[in-house]
């Protein structure tokens, strides 16, 4: 019972000397000092016994030299009462316990003490007298003297000495516990404390050590001033951190495509912005889904694609449809990318939406459709009244005016198409310019074709014979501004179309009226689509003319200018730099 | 004037431009399909032919490949709905000399008859 108490004590030590090195260190303070003191006290017990001894040898030296001729005149002489008196007299010398004369054949003459004691020394020392010129051996004179009380002083003065330097070492050890406690251990406990605990920026605490400036160099003041730096460091670290995640973030929201980042079992873990609106749901609603929700034939075509994707790294796209919240589905283009962040593995889902190129492509080939199903009718009608108009024999002006106007009208929905056509031709990304070296005056000549001759007045200063252009979209570039002059100017005024070379070998090519001119609150937006001036108000034309003028002239490398002032004309020039070389 | 064969299978405007051609004084053979044409098309007479490209049984520029490939040297004009630049390189390349876009301009068709009928025959 009583051993099981004591072990529990033990180990309950063990702990406490395990928890707090304050403990440990005065508990070895405590041990190596009584350590320190028992070695002290036995060697002072050792030495005091040795001195004691030599005390005695000393002693019975003393006696011999005293003694010993006085003792063997008494035995030979027989002299009892002066033998016992010696004897006595070695007695009362101090530590002598015993004393006694025996003859020769070792037996007692006189003896005082029983020889007996513990721890006695004892000396034996023969008595010779010289008589007659003879010496002779009269007995031996044995005397004792105990080392027992010497001992027992000794080690009583020792245990006692033991006894007030034990008090005192754990005095010390109290006062180290309590030093250590007070310099070193509530600091280190602060500094623990503050290590465990994070803040919500995600760093460790800060603390501040109670002590006074005198003292706050020493290795504490170190830890403190190096746990602010890492602070410090990890706090720089982090924002950087964040920083990057930011920037990471942000280009991943920014993206045009949906980004689904999915895992091996095909739990959405993560979406973007396009994400969220091509599904049109929030990212909490697509985070719950499994992917394969999000696409029509997900057993088909998807699950082929992230088996290839698990093949190969990287995958290029597979045309797929996708299901938007609410049912309706819409074509994507689909990249699949294997993607290892530590020791998770997920997939990388690149969704392009493809419905608007789908759209536009959709639009393209109707405006192709529409352009090329109303051109035989348009024929038709404006080649009867070309007929009906030949046939007549003497049509009044008002006939020949109606019969124009009818022509006119079917030539202006053939340009429309025309317009719209080339528009959708820039800005497809597969057709574009078709570049070829071109003769510049048949360009031009095709387009003044339509008006008569005395409408516009061509003039030619040193302009390059070919140019290299698109000739359909040049011609569509002047019969615009043309028919812009023509509208906007009175019937009896000539329009200019001065062609000039240009020094760097390009041409420039202006164009004149002399009409109503624009408004300069009209210009800046002259070029935008749509855009009617008020005085194009009842005059026909879409808003597209000099969007597409502009747009072709840009194509191709060229800059247009217009000067303008109401009442006085217009001028357009265009400025084309890419010129063939000059046949000839 | 001439000898002209039109391929046109829009009747209204085949009988207008046949009607407009010979006013103009050409004899002109009017047909509405490739399979007419191949009938009526005779190369040792006709001078000029005036083809449509989207024909119901095939493509006039087929047509026109074909009559160059045999050597003819008959002056030929396309005339079409197909607009753009590489619909017109396509046919001159095909091996016609005039390629005009509908809607037709008559006055601008009926010089080019007459070009091609008066001796600048390839």
């Amino acid at each position: 019972m009583r051993w099981k108490r004591w072990r529990a004590v033990a180990a309950e030590l063990q702990s406490l000397l395990g928890r707090h090195i304050g403990f440990r260190f005065s508990l070895s303070v405590l041990l190596f000092s009584l350590f320190v003191a028992l070695l002290a006290a036995s060697f002072s017990v050792w030495n005091g016994y040795r001195k004691a001894v030599s005390e005695i040898d000393r002693q019975f030296a003393e006696i011999e030299r005293s003694f010993a001729s006085s003792l063997a005149l008494s035995v030979w002489n027989l002299d009892g009462v002066n033998l016992g008196a010696q004897l006595r007299g070695i007695l009362n010398l101090p530590g002598i316990s015993d004393a006694a004369v025996v003859d020769p054949l070792g037996r007692d003459i006189l003896r005082i003490g029983a020889f007996d004691g513990k721890g006695l020394t004892v000396r034996r020392t023969p008595l010779r007298h010289d008589a007659w010129g003879q010496v002779h051996e009269v007995g031996e004179l044995r005397v004792a003297a105990s080392t027992e009380d010497i001992r027992r002083t000794l080690v009583s003065e020792a245990v006692s000495g033991l006894l007030g330097e034990t008090l005192r070492i754990v005095l010390i050890a109290a006062f180290v516990l309590l030093a250590y406690q007070r310099l070193i251990g509530r600091h280190l406990r602060r500094i623990s404390v503050a290590l465990k605990t994070t803040e919500d920026d995600g760093l460790p605490r800060e603390f501040f050590l109670e002590r006074t400036v005198l003292f706050s160099r020493d290795e504490l003041g170190e830890i403190e001033a190096a746990f602010r730096a890492m602070r410090d460091r990890i706090n720089v670290s982090q924002q950087e951190l964040r920083q990057s995640e930011q920037r990471a973030n942000a280009i991943i929201d920014n993206l045009g495509d949906g980004l689904l980042q999915v895992r091996g079992d095909g739990r959405i873990e993560r979406v973007n912005r396009a994400a969220e609106r091509m599904f049109g749901c929030t990212a909490d609603a697509l985070q719950q889904q499994h992917v394969s929700a999000l696409f029509l034939d997900a057993p088909g075509s998807v699950s082929q694609a992230a088996v290839a994707a698990g093949a190969d790294p990287r995958l290029a796209g597979v045309e797929v449809k996708c299901r938007r919240a609410g049912g309706t589905l819409f074509p994507a283009d689909l990249v699949m990318a294997r993607m290892t962040v530590g020791r998770q593995e997920s997939q990388v889902w690149l969704v392009r939406d493809l419905s608007e190129r789908r759209a536009s492509e959709e639009q393209r080939d109707f405006v192709a459709m529409v352009s090329h199903e109303f051109r035989t009718p348009l024929a038709i009608i404006s080649t009867s009244i070309q007929l009906l108009m030949a046939s007549l024999t003497d049509p009044g002006p008002k006939v020949v005016q109606r019969g124009d106007n009818i022509r006119h009208a079917t030539q202006r929905l053939i340009h429309l198409l025309d317009d719209y056509l080339s528009i959708d031709r820039l800005d497809s990304a597969h057709q574009g310019l078709d570049l070829q070296p071109g003769d510049l005056l048949e360009v031009i000549e095709s387009a003044i074709n339509d008006w008569p001759l005395d409408r516009i007045r061509l003039r030619l200063h040193g302009a390059p014979a070919q140019l290299l252009c698109d000739p359909e979209l040049m011609r569509i570039v002047l019969r615009n501004l043309l028919a812009n002059a023509d509208r906007h100017s009175p019937a009896d005024a000539t329009i200019e179309l001065d062609v000039n070379g240009r020094a760097d070998g390009g041409v420039s090519i202006c164009i004149r009226d002399h009409g109503e001119g624009i408004p300069a609150d009209e210009l800046p937006r002259l070029f935008q689509r749509y855009f009617r001036g008020r005085f194009a108000q009842g005059k026909p034309g879409a808003g597209l003319g000099l969007y597409l003028v502009q747009k072709i002239v840009r194509a191709h490398g060229g800059t247009i200018e217009v000067q303008s002032a109401v009442g006085s004309g217009t001028t357009f020039t265009l400025n084309l730099p890419r010129a063939g070389t000059t046949t000839d | 004037m001439s000898n002209v064969i039109l391929l046109e299978d829009e009747t209204a405007l085949r009988e207008g431009v046949t009607e407009f051609l010979e006013a103009q004084g050409h004899c002109v053979r009017a047909v509405a399909s490739v399979a007419e044409f191949a009938q009526a098309f005779m190369p040792a007479s006709h001078e000029v032919a005036i083809v449509d490209l989207g024909l119901p049984d095939g493509d006039g520029l087929d047509v026109v490949r074909r009559m160059r490939r045999d050597g003819l040297r008959l002056g030929i004009i396309i005339l079409t709905a197909r607009a753009g630049t590489q619909a017109r390189a396509e046919g001159l390349a095909s091996g016609a000399d005039y390629f005009l876009p509908k809607t037709i301009d008559l006055t601008q068709l009926s010089s080019a008859v007459t070009s091609l009928a008066g001796g600048s025959v390839r």
